[in-house]
């Protein structure tokens, strides 16, 4: 754990988070490529200033990947213009911000199906299978 | 052990209210025959509050429940106002100027002078200049906003997670049929979660929970009990709404939030409202909380008019025969509340004030708070010692209490009903013991021929194929409850549009200071505080000296109701009510009971309190 | 029936396992968990059964009930507490007197040394007959109940501290859940009532290694106390350049300047109110004008005047160093 206070102070425009956090993204991009190794930077608890946040958010830019998750609230995925560096923002289902991290890696965990959700979509996908089957042979059944 | 009490069925914990109450009822076969209503839990908040600063009192008194939050601080604050306006009142009267020596008010009773020792301040207290004593109306607007919001919210809360389950039975919702579920929603409203869909996702559910084994909160209960009437579809219904209310509330609430700034206990100030008003700040009430307002207030007037109203009918249908049973006094008492000037013009309450008895309609009794021969506390059945005997009552302002617990040391099977047997007073007033609350609320904005009222009260009587008789009941009050929040809510509408007609107008104040500064205050004063509380009529009497409290004694609508008996041994609200024709169909599931207690909406963390007028305390102990 | 895992409650529910691990992400950094411990937190809070809880009211005001169930929906943050099992909760369990009692008992008896005790409230000594359920003093059920507990929770300011009933002076003899129960772990979730995330991240975080976060002197998490309201709040920049509403509705208070001349306790409360906000985020005390009461800390009823300010205000003041320091990297 590396939590220390951060004081809004007077100025609270500028804390200095920034230039540190860059360097350690692209510190975390070299050892993915080097050795595979993924990592993920958690913004809440590196606090900036809404400057350097909007600062932040242009240095990344935009990939060519976004991705809208919805799960009991929204969650956006951002690739950024660097390949291998993703933005993500957790809302619950009134837009408050719950979580928001820097993830360094070849694809986010969250975009991935999980496998046992595909295990559970597999009972229901034989499950519709099976009606449609029935349904296709008499074509007089309706099924609601 | 006398043989009487091997004989007396007892339920404590009592669940699914405020607080600690237990129950003892000496049984004929099956029936009630005597029921003994007992609080369990004392604090001694009015103690507390001695000696403070009567600016920081609604913070102490709020923390008296956290279920009917607000309305303690409400009660609270208005008592300090009161005290203070009285005081100029009485000095413009008196043609006492400004920057000479006070002048006492002219309260009625004895003045209480018991201090601890504390100096206060030997200041002169003026009298405003100006007398322009009133409290703002945008404060006036936004406290009836903040009250009408914890009506709605308590109400409806109070439906579906603490009565329906006397109503409803979850594990008979397995059995219904999603498709008719949704058929029979369709016909109660246009409320939009009522697809077949949504009811087959809602019986799955149910049915996980349970088939876990884990029941939780519905395990052990009475379920399958003859007493449960619902079709299985209207049971699922039910607990949908159940569920779905659980989300509602959690959004609604947020009207506390924008004003008092949490929920529970949200903040108040004496003098006005602490959140101010300016649309072109970032902070304060801005056009975004303007508009935060209005989708909470639209959710609110949806979800009474969609869901709950439309419920409590259909519900209410198929238990008929309990509007037969459930009301023993037939005495109603209101102090009235919700005023659109100020809290000294009970013309302009949307509650009005009066007191019924006999269940007569046609004679309402005017109610004077300040007069000692009306409202009196009795502790002969409670565990409390006058210093002149317990036979007599006392008025709030001359309140002193001492805690003298006489009852059995626990563990204890059973108390003694032939002595004193609980933590609450009973309030009496002219020596009646009243009912408080929605039914006395309902009737009295009924006899004097409210207009919405008498509406809704006949419409819903018709659809129900009841006579007006039928609102003396457990089913009456439930009624009633649903019928005083459809008032509120489409009133929570009105006193937005006033608030933001000022605001449009440029009238943005909040606040009077003149009522935050001590060097205003009278060097002695006492006043009270009241509001109609969810639960009934509220009152906060306050005596001051020198700058803090001496004197706060709160009588509260559960006392009013769930208090025990008066020296003549006539049984209050809760105790008459089971008197009323319940008999047990298995007394080792006390359904019936739940039923007309839950319909009273106790909340027992506020009808108990201790106080001591001299600030001593003592404390007799005797063991049995 | 057997006790079904948290990720088999999840799936029934039509919770997704894509859902459960955001929760566990959100979870971790609300507790300050670094996301190395997401994946661990996935893997044994998911594979966690149903966990027990009893919940014994005291000399409460039930605020602290009313403040979860703010809160309770199948929202995201209340994840976990739709998932326990609330076997004993008297505001909204449905049975009563001695099958309420009975559930109470059965619960501890089939899950000796599993379940969670809760507690709010604070237990009066002065007498046994001041507080009973069911004929029972409040201590002998708390020393009943706490016996086979794996652990304590005490919530709200009353059974962590005493609180209201607590205040001088002290009529029931109040103390706190502490103050008996010494040999088991307890952790004190402070505030009147206290944030109702602080409750569920701590039983995710209890359920995921089957110990309390880490603490402070007080018993409470660091997570949600360990910085005080004037630390984050965002008022703070009008606190160093000393602009302060002189009085409410004044033209500082109209354009939110610090509360502190008004008696704000923010500098000497540690809470999260001022990051966290109250109902989902949508306000808190000074944000709506008020200051701060300072209800998280001990005695918080019994320090003078709400509106007694704070003074000397240097003693407050931002210091070099400490308030400019940087994060380190991970």
């Amino acid at each position: 754990m590396n939590d220390e206070i951060i004081f809004m102070t007077s100025d609270a425009s500028h804390t200095g988070n920034l230039t540190p956090l860059v360097h350690e993204i692209r510190h975390a991009l070299f050892q993915l490529i080097e050795s595979g190794k993924e990592s993920s930077i958690d913004l809440r608890r590196l606090p900036l200033s809404p400057q350097e946040e909007h600062q932040l958010e242009t240095f990344l830019g935009y990939g060519e990947v976004k991705a809208d998750i919805q799960a009991l609230g929204d969650t956006v995925l951002i690739e950024s213009r660097f390949s291998g560096v993703w933005l993500e923002t957790h809302y619950n289902q009134t837009s408050d911000i719950l979580g928001k991290y820097v993830h360094i890696c070849i694809c986010p965990q969250l975009i991935k199906a999980q496998h046992q959700d595909m295990s559970f979509s597999l009972s229901q996908l034989e499950i519709a299978v099976d009606a449609l089957s029935k349904s296709n042979e008499s074509p007089d059944n309706q099924e609601s | 052990m006398k043989k009487t009490e091997n004989e007396r069925l007892v339920v404590d914990p009592i669940t699914r209210i405020e607080g600690h109450l237990r129950i003892e009822a000496e049984m004929d076969g099956n029936t009630i025959k005597r029921a003994y209503s007992s609080g369990t839990s004392v604090r001694g908040i009015e103690l507390i509050l001695q000696g403070r600063d009567p600016r920081d009192a609604w913070a102490f008194a709020q923390r008296i429940c956290g279920v009917c939050t607000l309305v303690h601080g409400m009660a609270s604050v208005r008592s300090v106002e009161n005290t203070i306006k009285k005081a100029w009142l009485s000095n413009a009267k008196l043609g006492v100027k400004a920057g000479s020596p006070a002048m006492t008010s002219m309260p009625k009773g004895p003045m209480r002078h018991g201090m601890k020792g504390h100096k206060g301040r030997a200041s002169t207290a003026k009298t405003p200049d100006k007398m322009d004593i009133e409290i703002p109306q945008n404060a006036q607007l936004i406290r009836n906003i903040m009250i009408a919001t914890q009506y709605v919210h308590d109400h409806v809360m109070h439906f579906y997670h603490l009565h329906a389950l006397d109503w409803v039975d979850v594990v008979s919702a397995l059995d219904a049929d999603p498709v008719k579920t949704a058929r029979l929603a369709g016909t109660l409203s246009a409320y939009p979660r009522s697809s077949p869909g949504y009811f087959k996702d809602m019986k799955a559910k149910v049915k996980r929970l349970v088939e876990s084994g884990q029941l939780g909160i519905f395990s052990n209960a009475y379920w399958g009990h003859p007493g449960y009437k619902l079709p299985a579809e209207v049971n699922l219904m039910a607990l949908a709404h159940y569920l779905d209310a659980l989300e509602w509330q959690r959004d609604v609430v947020k009207v506390h939030t924008i004003f008092g700034g949490k929920n529970p206990h949200p903040n108040f100030v004496v003098g006005g409202v602490p959140s101010p008003i300016n649309l072109d700040a970032s902070t304060g009430i801005n056009t975004q909380r303007l508009v935060q307002l209005q989708d909470a207030i639209s959710q609110m007037k949806m979800f009474v008019d969609e869901v709950y109203f439309p419920d409590i009918l259909a519900i209410g249908g198929y238990y008929k025969d309990w509007s037969l049973r459930g009301e023993g006094l037939g005495n109603f008492l209101t102090y009235g509340d919700l005023p659109m000037t100020s809290m000294d013009e009970p013309d302009s309450f949307l509650f009005p004030r009066g007191a019924i008895l006999g269940r007569d309609l046609k004679t309402i009794y005017d109610v004077d708070l300040d007069e000692p021969s009306e409202i009196q506390e009795f502790v002969s059945s409670s565990w409390y010692r006058y210093k002149d005997g317990n036979k007599n009552g006392l008025h709030p302002f001359e309140g002193e209490t001492k805690l003298e617990y006489t009852g059995p040391t626990p563990p204890y099977k059973h108390l003694d009903t032939q002595a004193e047997y609980s933590w609450l007073k009973s309030p009496r007033w002219k020596g009646h013991a009243m009912e408080v609350g929605p039914l006395a609320r309902v009737l009295m904005m009924y006899a004097k021929k409210n207009a919405m009222a008498e509406e809704i009260v006949d419409s819903s009587l018709s659809l129900l194929k009841l006579k007006e008789g039928a609102l003396f009941s457990t089913l009456g009050r439930t009624l009633a409850r649903a019928v005083e929040t459809k008032i509120v809510v489409n009133q929570l509408q009105i006193w937005y549009d006033a608030l933001l007609d000022n605001i449009a107008k440029g009238n943005t104040t909040t606040f009077n200071p003149l009522y935050f500064d001590p060097q205003n205050w009278p060097i002695n004063g006492q006043g009270v505080g009241v509001m109609e509380a969810p639960r009934g009529a509220l009152g906060h009497w306050m005596v001051m000296h020198n700058g803090s409290i001496s004197n706060y004694q709160c009588v509260v609508p559960t006392t009013w109701n769930a208090g025990p008996r008066d020296p003549d041994l006539k049984a209050g609200a809760y105790e008459s009510a089971l008197q009323d024709k319940h008999t047990l169909y298995d007394p080792d599931q006390p359904l019936e009971i739940l039923r007309t207690l839950h319909s009273f909406d106790p909340c027992l963390a506020c009808a108990v309190h201790v106080l001591d007028a001299q600030g001593e305390e003592r404390l007799r102990v005797k063991v049995r | 029936m057997t006790k079904t895992t948290l990720n088999e409650q999840l799936q029934r529910s039509g919770i997704s396992r894509r859902t459960f691990l955001k929760f566990c992400a959100t979870t971790a950094s609300l507790l300050a968990l670094p996301q190395c411990a997401v994946a661990e937190i996935a893997q044994a809070l998911g594979s966690a059964s149903r966990p027990t809880v009893i919940w014994l009211p005291f000399q409460e005001c039930t605020g602290c009930t009313e403040s979860i169930l703010r809160s309770h929906a199948p929202t995201l943050e209340s994840l976990i507490f739709d998932h326990v099992s609330l076997d004993y909760q008297h505001t909204i369990m449905a049975a009563a007197g001695d099958q309420a009692e009975e559930a109470r008992r059965t619960a501890i008896k089939n899950n000796k040394g599993k379940y969670l005790l809760l507690v709010d409230g604070s237990v009066p000594m002065g007498n046994p007959g001041y507080s009973t359920i069911s004929g029972i003093s409040n201590v002998d059920m708390l020393r009943e109940s706490a016996a086979h507990a794996a652990g304590v929770i005490a919530i709200g300011t009353c059974a962590s501290f005493g609180g209201i009933p607590k205040a001088n002076p002290n009529p029931t003899g109040a103390v706190s859940v502490a103050d008996i129960i010494t040999d088991k772990p307890i952790v004190n979730i402070s505030g009147c009532p206290p944030l109702p995330i602080a409750i569920t991240a701590v039983l995710a975080y209890y359920l995921t290694f089957n110990r309390f976060p880490d603490l402070d002197h007080l018993n409470r998490p660091l997570a949600f106390f360990g910085e005080t309201i004037h630390d984050r709040c965002y008022r703070r920049p009008f606190y160093e350049k000393r602009m302060f509403a002189k009085s409410f509705d004044d033209e500082g208070a109209k354009n939110g300047w610090c509360l502190f001349e008004l008696g704000c306790k923010g500098p000497e409360t540690f809470n999260a109110c001022a990051t966290v906000k109250w109902n989902q985020g949508t306000s808190f005390p000074i944000e709506s004008g008020h200051p701060c009461l300072g209800c998280s800390e001990p005695d918080f009823w019994d320090k003078g005047s709400f509106y007694q300010p704070l003074f000397p205000w240097q003693k407050y003041k931002a210091k070099p160093g400490k308030g400019q320091q940087k994060h380190k990297g991970s």
